[in-house]
């Protein structure tokens, strides 16, 4: 199996309640970038979870890896898991550690040295414009930067696949502009990105497959293309990011 | 003293709950060992310090002279035992002293009929028994009193067998009362914990890395807790030991308690810490296991 992500017929129930996804089939090849979009409470969140590993399907199959995780054990999903990157809509960082702390907490948990810790962490901290503010935490940063806190710990274990949910909904235009730059040079390397977003502007023209969700249902429009186009542009900064 | 947690303890209460309660249950646990380790060398000592002894009482007669007269002739009946070891009167003011504790300056008193006390030591390897004692002096005189120390010291040992039961229950109480409030603790604490344990957990961290930082805060309140009640406990313990001392030693044996009971007082500390953090542990993993 090529896919790094392949769906079949999934479907997501929370309870006894109906079904906030219905028969939810796609596959997202490697190196590939889309979008995922759709109205507040589509369940754009619920299949983000799903191919994070946060959450299990009620039916279906899905393969993460070119593995089924309705028959993984438990113990197995941990390196799948390792692998992926997630930027939470609401960062969902540690308040209680430091920018460094929130960043290096994934390699961390797999008992890397920590003087590599701290050179993978540092390089990337001032990468993405934080080098002054290693030491704070995020009540103290900004939302800008709380956000890019959250972008370099989801990216800092190189991972294959990564998710952002509305990754630009707390920034303006020229923070999200280069959140967009970060994203692409990781694509560029061949990590899969998959981007939640309400962002039309983001979306359109964008060359990228875009997902909508609408009534439990997934549809997808615009071309399967591997590169992206830039998206920079779009959101009004067509400078060189430099961050 | 720790090493670095992603999670942060500082803002939990079961933090500032915990060790009181420990130290409460070691100090328990601490009296109740202690208790077990003297009841275990009082039953010890005194069966082999009366184990084998016997005493016969002569009560008064009407004049001083029989009075002599019997004692002689019992004490030759008695060395004329096979199987008697020794056979020594205790002397007047002997008794006294053995009667001051109930009777006070009374004891000493001439006008007191104080019978005469011999105290008999015997082999019971050679088939001799209080049966024996009493067939030999009864006949020659009636009204003796022969004691076997053994009789009490049976009803003395299974009195000391149920209070060290009792002590045991106790202790094993406590460690069920540990181990209970602690895995209560915990799950509140991962409760309380529930947005870091899920970032922790969707990042990739295996279910061991976040167990060992509960369990290694746990061990350390174990200690923490476990070094209060022993603090307050081992004073406590002097304490008694004092007391009873200054009651006079008739009435009590000595009460002391020896290396190997200080040792396993101490050892409670890392004990009951090895138990939280154990229960910690298999508490954590048990509750991450429902995670996706």
């Amino acid at each position: 199996m090529n896919d790094i992500i392949r769906f079949e017929n999934v479907g997501l129930r929370y309870g006894i309640g109906p079904e906030v996804l219905q028969d939810i089939s796609f596959d997202l090849k490697p190196g590939s970038f889309h979008f995922l979009t759709g109205p507040s409470g589509a369940g754009k969140s619920s299949l983000l979870k799903i191919m994070y590993l946060a959450l299990r399907p009620s039916r279906g199959l899905v393969y993460i890896f070119g593995h089924d995780i309705s028959t993984l054990p438990r113990k197995n999903t941990l390196s799948l898991r390792r692998r992926i990157g997630v930027v939470f809509q609401e960062f969902r960082l540690l308040s209680h550690l430091s920018a460094f702390d929130n960043v290096a907490l994934p390699l961390r948990v797999t008992g890397i040295r920590e003087a590599n810790v701290r050179k993978h962490v540092e390089e990337l901290l001032v990468w993405v414009g934080l080098k002054d503010h290693m030491d704070a935490r995020p009540p103290t940063l900004s939302g800008g930067q709380q956000q890019r806190v959250a972008i370099a710990r989801a990216v800092i274990a190189r991972p294959k696949l990564l998710f952002a949910d509305e990754p630009t909904g707390n920034v303006d235009d020229q923070i999200a502009a280069r959140i967009m730059h970060l994203f692409e040079e990781l694509n560029k390397t061949g990590t899969t990105v998959v981007i939640a977003t309400h962002n039309k502007a983001m979306t359109n023209g964008s060359g990228c497959p875009v997902m909508k969700l609408e009534g439990g249902l997934l549809k997808i429009t615009g071309p399967m293309k591997k590169k992206l186009v830039s998206v920079r542009h779009k959101l009004g900064d067509d400078k060189k990011a430099t961050i | 003293m720790l090493q670095r947690s992603d999670i942060s303890f500082d803002t939990d209460d079961t933090g500032r709950f915990l060790p009181w309660l420990i130290a409460f249950m070691v100090f328990l646990a601490a009296l109740s060992i202690s208790g077990l380790f003297v009841l275990s060398d009082i039953t010890r000592n005194l069966g082999s310090e009366f184990s084998n002894k016997i005493t016969v009482q002569i009560p008064v007669s009407r004049s001083l002279k029989t009075d002599g007269l019997r004692k002689t002739e019992t004490l030759r009946l008695l060395r004329a035992l096979t199987g008697v070891k020794q056979a020594d009167p205790l002397s007047t003011e002997g008794v006294q002293e053995l009667l001051k504790p109930w009777l006070g300056d009374a004891a000493t008193l001439e006008q007191l009929p104080i019978p005469s006390v011999i105290n008999v030591e015997i082999d019971r390897t050679k088939n001799i028994s209080v049966k024996t004692l009493r067939a030999v002096l009864l006949p020659k005189i009636p009204d003796i009193l022969v004691d076997d120390h053994r009789e009490w010291l049976n009803y003395l040992a299974n009195t000391i067998r149920s209070i060290e039961i009792i002590a045991f229950s106790i202790v094993l109480l406590v460690t069920l009362t540990t181990v209970g409030t602690v895995i209560f603790t915990t799950r509140t604490s991962m409760g309380l914990q529930r947005e870091t344990i899920n970032v922790l957990h969707v990042i990739g961290a295996h279910d061991h890395y976040i167990a060992n930082q509960f369990a290694i805060r746990a061990a350390w309140l174990g200690v923490k807790g476990g070094m209060l009640g022993i603090i307050v406990s081992v004073p406590l313990l002097f304490g008694f030991r004092f007391v009873i001392a200054s009651l006079g030693t008739h009435l009590m044996p000595e009460i002391s308690l020896h290396a190997a009971g200080w040792v396993s007082v101490v050892l409670i500390v890392p004990t009951i810490a090895i138990i939280a953090m154990l229960t910690v542990y298999t508490t954590v993993l048990k509750s991450l296991a429902s995670l996706p």
